[in-house]
């Protein structure tokens, strides 16, 4: 069968113009993320294997979520307290950043760039805005990003015990490790 | 053929519409998708009865558990405060999550007593059991001299046991119901030995508790009690009442209660003397609970 002009113009257009367009976006579901705890007597970090974050190259969004009750300290006792008592992961089971890459990538470099993004950490249904600074890397797999920030539990309504002995540290500091991979729309 | 200028223009355009498409927020998906219930009661004393909170491995949870004299008198021995108290001191250490052995010791009869707890079922927020289930044994040694019975008990005669198997649900955040059946034995009865047997025939008692919960703020609740128990030789039931509040502070648990039983122990419980809510022959009396995680 003979094919028309348009048929060929219309497959390669798909071929090498489609998939370069939406390879700008990169997405992972198993990164790291670690909230450190330094209060006076003690120091503790829970983490989770399971950050999820998405980076559009294209028009700079990126939005990041971890489940809260994923976060594991080493200790079912202060794991418990952490998801019934005071993140109430039940009731408000995500913290999520979302914002906008506003320094400049390329992916054609190597080696770590330093990236910020500004946007809004919101948990407990309560946002609030930031400028988070951090790296991005382009890699054979895809584009790794490292950052850290801190927050204070009390800007998210977090009641800490008040009590003689202080477990929990107002200030958090909060790092994350994730792998993004080129994620193609079918 | 001649080509129309506008498919062209299609068909450049198709891959800028599927990456605009693509730039969604994530869908948000919990990972954690059927877990255990926690808390159901903050801690593993529910008033004078035990519940199905288990304590973390390397857990070490102390308690100290008071009931004052009944506050009849009023202002004559400060409702009750004067009487002295029973007092339960109690150290509970975690071997598994799910399995702890404790050793305490009680004022009254200078009761000293040792068990273990074990969650055998565990609720769960999905799929799973709808309730929790644990198991508590506690055997018990009265050392109490009793000189002014002007009799002796030797120690076969001065031994008790109770097996509690504490049943929970919790409905929301707010409710939590416990049921405890429970059976005691003692080795020898007496009603000076605190036991309310008049004919002082009774060895065995047994009954079911019953508790709730309902937190009113994220770190209090009010709580009742309930424990009907059964004297087998005298067919009688006894019936205990118990109101209470229970203050969460973080690392600490504060229990303060007003009980028509002196009984801080499963056995006791059971087999103890209980007062008329009516008469005013209830008592004051608070539970400090405090956990330290040493593993």
């Amino acid at each position: 069968m003979k094919r028309s002009a348009f048929y060929w113009i219309f497959m390669g257009c798909l071929l090498f113009c489609g998939r370069p367009a939406i390879a700008q976006l990169y997405v992972a579901t198993d990164g790291y993320v670690e909230f450190i705890s330094t209060a006076p007597l003690l120091e503790f970090k829970g983490t989770s294997d399971n950050l999820a974050g998405l980076i559009n190259l294209e028009t700079g969004e990126v939005d990041f979520y971890v489940d809260l009750a994923s976060l594991d300290t080493g200790n079912r006792r202060r794991d418990r307290d952490m998801r019934q008592v005071y993140l109430e992961t039940d009731k408000y089971p995500f913290a999520e950043f979302g914002g906008t890459l506003t320094s400049h990538f390329d992916p054609e470099m190597e080696g770590e760039q330093p990236a910020t993004v500004t946007g809004s950490f919101k948990m407990r249904e309560i946002s609030r805005d930031m400028t988070i600074s951090g790296t991005i890397e382009a890699t054979d797999e895809g584009i790794r990003v490292r950052a850290g920030w801190e927050i204070l539990l009390e800007d998210y309504d977090i009641d800490r015990p008040s009590v003689l002995f202080y477990e929990l540290s107002d200030v958090q500091t909060i790092n994350i490790d994730i792998l993004l991979r080129p994620h193609y729309e079918n | 053929m001649k080509i129309k200028p506008y498919l062209i223009a299609f068909a450049l355009t198709l891959p800028l519409l599927a990456a605009s498409e693509a730039t969604a927020q994530l869908t948000r998906e919990r990972v954690v998708q059927n877990s255990p219930v926690e808390l159901t009661f903050p801690t593993s004393r529910h008033i004078q009865l035990n519940t199905t909170e288990p304590l973390a491995a390397g857990e070490l949870y102390y308690s100290i558990m008071h009931a004052f004299g009944t506050v009849e008198n009023g202002i004559t021995d400060f409702w009750g405060l004067d009487q002295g108290a029973n007092i339960r001191f109690s150290l509970e250490y975690g071997i598994t999550d799910r399995f702890s052995v404790f050793a305490a010791r009680s004022s009254m009869d200078k009761l000293y007593d040792m068990g273990f707890r074990y969650l055998y079922l565990q609720q769960m927020t999905g799929s799973g059991a709808p309730v929790s289930a644990g198991l508590v044994v506690t055997a018990g040694w009265m050392t109490e001299d009793y000189t002014f019975l002007n009799q002796t008990y030797p120690f076969s005669d001065r031994n008790q046991l109770s097996i509690v198997m504490p049943v929970s649900r919790k409905f929301d955040d707010r409710f939590s119901l416990l049921l405890v059946p429970a059976i005691a034995a003692f080795s020898r009865t007496n009603p000076l030995l605190r036991i309310e047997d008049p004919l002082d025939t009774d060895e065995i008692f047994a009954g079911v508790g019953m508790g709730s919960r309902y937190k009113f703020t994220s770190r209090s609740s009010v709580t009742v009690q309930y424990v009907p128990s059964y004297r087998f030789e005298n067919e009688t039931v006894n019936q205990n009442f118990a109101i209470g509040l229970d203050m969460e502070t973080g690392g600490h648990v504060f229990q303060i209660f007003f009980s028509n039983a002196r009984a801080l122990n499963d056995a006791y419980l059971l087999a103890g003397p209980n007062g008329s809510f009516p008469d005013f022959e209830f008592r004051f009396g608070f539970n400090i609970n405090r956990s330290f995680q040493i593993r």
